[in-house]
């Protein structure tokens, strides 16, 4: 039965396009169905098409032409127009060539509102009636076809496009809702959702970028950022919006203008993120470029001028030189440099350039390939921006890994003073434990002293005048003698040698004058010894006082020479002080080493650190030095 | 001309004596003599002496304030501190106060009458320590706080203390600085006399800004 039908249409088709080639004015009766390609899915594609250009919002009653269904066929491109022109467009099909169950019509690249109708009533429209700032051209629409509506055999999709700018149609397809639902939702993502998505987050990254930068007016590339935020928002807003903000002309101007500004911005910020040499002078000519570029389509646009070359070639090359100009400056900066950022936005770069080769070859009035099916320009703007906020993620990286290490060196250096302060207060503690006992040391001393002083004094005086025997007035002498040399000791001469020596001289000079012994003196200026505190002092003292008690009792010398001088020795510095006379000296093999106080004299210097030595030759005099370090070596101490 | 010798001293024995060396050496003779701070201050005022001996330590207080009262009758007097032990630091005081030199109260009894000899002719006795004590606090160690000295010493009167301060005696710092004996002995005279009119300076400053302190 189906058979026999289908047949019978295949009779009556036949007939029919013997009647069209038998005379044209039977063509209007009973025009011819359409041709299809077949596409993925089951999908058919409308390659011809039948259309009328006719401003009347009423269904055409003749005069169809027959084209290629295509884009780029059948366009006015017009520019602005104050009145909306209109482009009819039939196309006929079988519904047997269909799978069963739901079928659907979709269609995209319409330029700007379409309506559809099948047979004779309207199924669908993208816009409101009247609204002549409605846009639809990037959208992709689908259009289910009401069973109701369908006939079994031939029918008719009459498709009405509107438009106030360029005058273009699109591409249809039919088959099953299923499979064009499928290929409606993927490009509706990468038509409309993705570039919503790309430029919704590139304008609030822009508005950042200016914030930023009014905070950081040194970091031009964020103003750039912003202004190619700005301008490529402007461009792209047109893809995916369903009314012109504003008069649909001049938002179409708009539109076409921002990519220059929008261009030349981008490039510029290229530059001054991988922070070329003489970036400054680079992106002045870019931005030069830029202004250029848009009084070039103003000349084309609206003035009518082809140039040299024809319409746009001026602005294309000029546009395509600022690119190769911008790219042979990165790739070059970048071989210098080896650096990171400048392989990252070169390649960058090289991915628009791949990108804008696509978009050109599928632009609907050159239409070389169809390529990935959506335009990839709305992407650019936002890519920057992903760039950008790639370096900040890095310089924030840095940051903190310094901001890290500061911390770590701040709380390093408390810690060391922390602990410097503690050995410091420490030392402070045993310094003042010190100074304490050795105040209350000297106190004693001289309480002891102002006592038993000035009974001896007073001792001495009444033995003078009483004639008591020699020896009673030496030892009160002696007993004063030593009394003074341990006060002596309490001096604070903070290690002065020199003035302790000075400061014993003084007492010693007038028993040497009442020996009858004259004291050459020959003291350097010395350092101080830290080490020569009152107990060491008081070792000295008796050291010198015992080597002049031996000149006066046993040598008979009538000279002496004390000397102190810088000496180092073992490359430990020190001073050395020496006493020398001229007296009958003696032989140091024969008196033994404790005779004669010798051994007292050696044990005292080697308590205090010292190194005494002794050499004497009979009949020449004797002399004995004490070597003292500077500083002593720990055991020592 | 006749050195006139006044002496206050506590100690009955010590204080014979000193009077007795006095008395017996030629050009010298004791005109009057006092025993406590009371009788000494009536000592001072009554005057008619060139060299007064002063002891520190007496029953009813310090003898730096005799010392400190003659300084400031503007005499030609000489002043000679008795002290036990040479405590360096009360002799410092008392030079502060205007003594210009010391007696030990164990000297040799003929030092005592060659000190007076000495002190009358211009010059002033010294100890090592005391040149160190006098260099810290004129020329090294000396406090931001105070003000500078009004007296600064003069670039002889350093080498000179420097020198007294290694123990050299004043031949020897004469024969080094190839000046006379005397010379050595006028410096340092005026080494004394500069460290006293600094210490009033200091003293004065101090009281000033203490009473600026307590004003505030």
């Amino acid at each position: 039965m189906k058979l026999e039908a289908k047949a019978l249409l295949r009779a009556i088709r036949t007939l029919l396009l013997l009647l069209l080639i038998a005379g044209p004015a039977t063509a209007g009766a009973e025009a011819p169905l359409n041709n299809f390609a077949r596409e993925d899915g089951g999908v058919l594609r409308f390659t011809d098409t039948d259309y009328v250009r006719s401003d009347s919002m009423e269904m055409p009653a003749g005069g169809w032409e027959h084209g290629p269904a295509r884009r780029g066929f059948a366009f006015e491109k017009m520019g602005a127009t104050s009145t909306t022109k209109t482009l009819w467009l039939r196309l006929r099909f079988d519904r047997r060539i269909l799978p069963a169950g739901p079928v659907a019509l979709y269609t995209e690249n319409n330029y700007e509102r379409i309506a559809v109708l099948l047979n004779g009533q309207e199924i669908f429209r993208n816009f409101t009636e009247g609204d002549d700032r409605a846009l639809g051209w990037y959208r992709p629409e689908i259009v289910r076809l009401p069973p109701s509506l369908l006939g079994g055999g031939t029918n008719e999709l009459l498709v009405r496009i509107e438009s106030n700018y360029d005058l273009v149609s699109g591409d249809y397809y039919l088959g099953s809702a299923a499979a064009l639902d499928a290929r409606h939702e993927r490009m509706h993502f990468w038509r409309i959702t993705g570039v919503q998505a790309a430029n919704l987050a590139m304008i609030v990254l822009a508005a950042a970028a200016l914030w930023f930068w009014i905070l950081r007016r040194e970091e031009t590339e964020l103003l750039l950022l912003a202004i190619l935020g700005l301008m490529w928002f402007a461009r792209d807003y047109n893809f995916t919006a369903v009314r012109a903000p504003f008069d649909v002309v001049a938002f179409k101007t708009m539109t076409y203008y921002a990519v220059y500004p929008a261009m030349s911005a981008s490039l510029a910020f290229c530059l001054v993120y991988v922070r070329l040499p003489r970036w400054k002078l680079h992106g002045a000519i870019l931005l030069a470029a830029g202004v250029l570029l848009c009084f070039l389509r103003f000349v084309t646009v609206e003035w009518g001028w082809t140039g040299p070359f024809g319409a746009d070639s001026l602005g294309n090359l000029l546009a395509v030189a600022c690119v190769g100009y911008t790219a042979s400056l990165l790739i070059a900066h970048w071989w210098r440099t080896r650096d990171a950022g400048a392989a990252l936005i070169t390649l960058c770069l090289t991915a628009i350039i791949a990108g804008t080769v696509h978009d050109i070859g599928r632009q609907w009035d050159s239409r070389l390939w169809d390529g990935l099916g959506f335009f990839l320009q709305p992407y650019i703007g936002s890519l920057f921006c992903l760039v950008l906020l790639l370096s900040f993620g890095r310089r924030a990286n840095l940051a903190f890994g310094r901001l890290e290490g500061v911390n770590a060196e701040l709380e390093a250096r408390v810690e060391d003073a922390r602990v410097a302060l503690e050995e410091r207060d420490k030392e402070m503690r045993e310094l003042e434990v010190a100074r304490a006992l050795e105040t209350e040391r000297g106190r004693i001393m001289r309480e002891m002293h102002d006592g038993i002083g000035s009974n001896l004094v007073a001792a001495l005086t009444v033995a003078e005048r009483q004639n008591h025997p020699p020896a009673s007035i030496a030892t009160l002498k002696r007993a004063l003698s030593d009394l003074k040399l341990t006060v002596d000791s309490l001096e604070p001469l903070a290690g002065d040698v020199v003035a302790l020596l000075g400061n014993f001289r003084h007492r010693a000079e007038p028993d040497l004058i009442e020996a009858g012994i004259k004291l050459h003196w020959n003291v350097d200026r010395c350092e101080r010894l830290d080490w020569l505190d009152a107990t060491n002092s008081l070792h000295l003292l008796r050291l010198f006082q015992e080597a002049l008690a031996n000149v006066m009792m046993h040598s008979g010398a009538t000279r002496i020479h004390l000397a102190c001088v810088e000496d180092v020795r073992h490359d430990t510095p020190g001073v050395t002080v020496s006493i020398k006379d001229n007296g009958s000296g003696f032989d140091t093999l024969r008196v033994a080493s404790g005779g004669q106080g010798l051994g007292g004299m050696r044990s005292r210097a080697e308590a205090i650190g010292g190194t005494f030595l002794l050499s004497s030759v009979p009949g020449e005099g004797t002399a004995i030095s004490v070597w003292l370090p500077y500083v002593r070596k720990a055991k020592a101490q | 001309m006749v050195i006139r010798v006044a002496i206050i001293e506590d100690d009955p024995i010590l204080a014979a004596r000193f009077a007795d060396a006095v008395n017996a050496a030629t050009g010298m003779m004791v005109v009057n003599k006092a025993n406590s701070v009371t009788s000494g201050s009536g000592l001072v005022d009554a005057g008619g002496y060139d060299v007064l001996l002063c002891d520190l330590g007496l029953p009813d207080g310090d003898g730096t304030t005799l010392i400190a009262k003659e300084a400031a009758k503007g005499r030609d007097t000489d002043i000679l501190v008795i002290t036990q032990f040479a405590d360096q630091q009360k002799v410092l005081d008392s030079i502060r106060a205007g003594a210009r030199g010391y007696l030990l109260k164990d000297q040799r009894i003929e030092s005592c009458v060659e000190a007076i000899e000495e002190i009358r002719r211009g010059g002033s006795p010294i100890s090592p320590v005391i040149a160190r004590r006098i260099m810290e606090q004129m020329v090294e160690d000396r406090s931001p706080a105070l003000p500078p000295p009004v007296s600064p010493l003069s670039e002889r009167e350093t080498e000179v203390l420097q020198l007294l301060a290694r123990g050299f005696s004043y031949a020897e710092c004469g024969d080094i600085l190839r000046v006379s004996l005397n010379t050595i002995g006028f410096h340092v005279k005026n080494i004394y006399r500069k460290l006293e009119v600094n210490s009033r300076a200091e003293a004065l400053f101090e009281a000033g800004s203490q009473g600026l302190i307590a004003r505030d």
